[in-house]
């Protein structure tokens, strides 16, 4: 059911409230949510310092967001001659979720757009958008998307955008509790994992994550993968992080794992696969129009190392001060300068 | 009157080698032997286990166990030997053993004997390596137990013994660890990294796997 209110500002200054009859003030409550099937909004806001638009549909999920337009930016109470935010998430986690939404501005010639967009099994979501039209910012406009997610056992399949980068989300956990945020603006889409814990359990654990980013004429495409065994879990705990900035001059992607025992544990490689703890990435780089790969794809571990991915079992050391580090990390960057290798 | 000894000599020898392409092995390896004479009886059994765990790695397993009565009157003697061979690619090798020696003697009390053995080497780099045990019984001279680790890392070769006349109960160990007592002052290396970059068209990757031991 989409609702459409609207109120009057009654705050105005005595030194305002002759002017009243020349202002027009709208404010718009728009509400949307989902009991059973999809519901879309569509909705477009505008006056003569330019105009939002935003489309929003969701399924099994709630939005709720509001927008204030003036006729133009004059009063210090209402910086923005229009603000637009609004607020969403899934409703359960053990069920299938998904959220569309997309702002676009145009002020002074300038025309921008981001999306945002995902779809869950077991996993649930939030988000918030924002978007002003103001001769504060630059370009005389801000819109953000700020979606987040977490997920202990199911599946995330996301993508975020501006006008001209974007980047897929695909995660897959299994007893893996897996927590992100992520920020796309007209500038930038930052997407950040920084936080990861163990599952407490007597079932294996594993995380799948691929993240695939698209800009300056190039695809990336970034694997990760971790399975842990519950027996050794307890005594070689592990670390995992995702950071991606995708920007108009720079784009950047880091990602590590880091297999660590406790003092007086020893991990050693090998390829028993029971009571052990098995990770690796791989990346690969092509052209965005001709899909040419820019050079063969990328292991971690190398094949200096041997094996792909790598397996490490654990034994109990005699001497409990020394402790053992296995960490995978990989770095890409690129855009329109050039690194030296 | 000059009694019959019954001389039995038995060479055991099992060769237990691992495939070139295991990572990984665990094996278990025992033998039993006895020998009888007039008032005697000596008998002795053994069981190795062995773990290797690494890439790309070579190991053999050697054991053999001689036992006999010599001499006038006959006395029990038993050589027992395990050796435990691995080449590149490991980054961790354990041997240990448990070995139980019993002489009977008409109208005695059982001589039991028993040593247990354990030694194990694990480094964050690669490494080869040679365990050796032997154990000599007798009744005539003392029964003695010797244990060597000696290993390559870093193309340094490193050795280390430890020997002990074997009472009723003994146990002979030699723990090889990073930072662990026997390795201070050798000034090695824990860190062993796998390093990849490339660049292309204004694309720059770097990427790698580091290994590394840490003193608390």
């Amino acid at each position: 059911m989409i609702e459409i209110k609207l109120r009057w500002n009654t705050g105005l200054r005595a030194e305002r409230q002759a002017f009243r009859w020349l202002l027009f003030l709208a404010v718009l409550l728009i509400y949307a949510t989902n009991g059973q099937g999809t519901v879309s909004l569509s909705a477009s806001y505008y006056n003569s310092d330019g105009g939002l638009s935003e489309e929003v549909s969701v399924d099994n999920a709630d939005f709720q967001g509001s927008v204030v337009i003036m006729p133009y930016e004059t009063l210090p109470d209402f910086p923005s001659s229009i603000t637009l935010q609004g607020a969403g998430h899934s409703n359960g986690a053990y069920s299938r979720s998904y959220f569309s939404h997309s702002v676009s501005a145009s002020s002074g010639g300038e025309f921008n757009e981001i999306e945002a967009d995902m779809s869950t099994k077991n996993a649930s979501f939030g988000w918030t958008s924002e978007g002003k039209i103001s001769s504060d910012y630059e370009d005389g406009q801000l819109i953000s998307l700020n979606p987040k997610g977490e997920i202990v056992s199911g599946v995330i399949d996301a993508h975020y955008a501006n006008s001209f980068s974007s980047l897929e989300q695909d995660i897959y956990a299994t007893n893996k509790y897996y927590a992100f945020n992520a920020e796309i603006t007209s500038d930038l889409v930052y997407f950040e994992v920084p936080t990861l814990h163990p599952i407490g359990g007597s079932e294996p654990s594993q995380l799948i994550s691929q993240l695939t980013a698209t800009n300056h004429g190039k695809e990336v495409v970034a694997f990760q993968k971790l399975q842990e065994d519950p027996l050794i879990r307890t005594v070689v705990p592990t670390e995992w992080y995702q950071e991606v900035k995708l920007g108009p001059q720079e784009s950047q992607i880091l990602q590590y794992v880091e297999i660590r025992s406790i003092p007086g544990y020893l991990t050693y490689p090998t390829s028993e696969l029971t009571e052990s703890i098995t990770a690796g990435m791989t990346l690969e780089a092509t052209y965005e129009n001709s899909g040419q790969p820019l050079f063969e794809k990328r292991f971690i571990p190398t094949s200096e190392f041997s094996n792909y991915p790598l397996t490490v079992g654990v034994m109990k050391n005699e001497y409990d001060d020394v402790y053992m580090v296995n960490r995978l990390n990989m770095s890409v960057r690129w855009g329109e300068q050039t690194w030296e290798a | 009157m000059i009694r019959k000894s019954i001389l039995i000599i038995v060479i055991l020898q099992i060769i237990c080698p691992i495939a070139l392409c295991g990572v990984f092995a665990n094996c278990f390896m025992g033998g039993y032997n006895l020998n009888t004479n007039d008032d005697k009886r000596m008998a002795i059994n053994f069981s190795n286990h062995d773990i290797i765990a690494g890439v790309d790695m070579r190991a053999n397993l050697e054991t053999s166990l001689q036992s006999r009565f010599e001499g006038i009157p006959p006395v029990p003697i038993a050589d027992l030997k395990a050796s435990q061979i691995v080449g590149d690619g490991v980054y961790y090798s354990r041997l240990t053993s448990e070995v139980v020696h019993k002489v009977y003697t008409m109208g005695q009390d059982p001589v039991v004997k028993t040593v247990d053995v354990d030694t194990y080497i694990i480094m964050p780099k690669k490494f080869d390596a040679i365990q050796a045990m032997t154990m000599h019984f007798s009744d005539e001279d003392s029964s003695q137990a010797e244990l060597t680790a000696k290993f390559t890392y870093d193309n340094e070769e490193y050795e280390f013994t430890v020997t002990s006349e074997i009472d009723e109960t003994n146990e002979l160990e030699i723990f090889l660890a990073p930072y662990c007592p026997l390795l201070e002052g050798l000034d090695l290396d824990y860190t062993d990294s796998f390093p990849d970059s490339i660049s292309r068209d204004n694309l720059h990757y770097e990427g790698g796997l580091t290994i590394e031991a840490i003193k608390v």
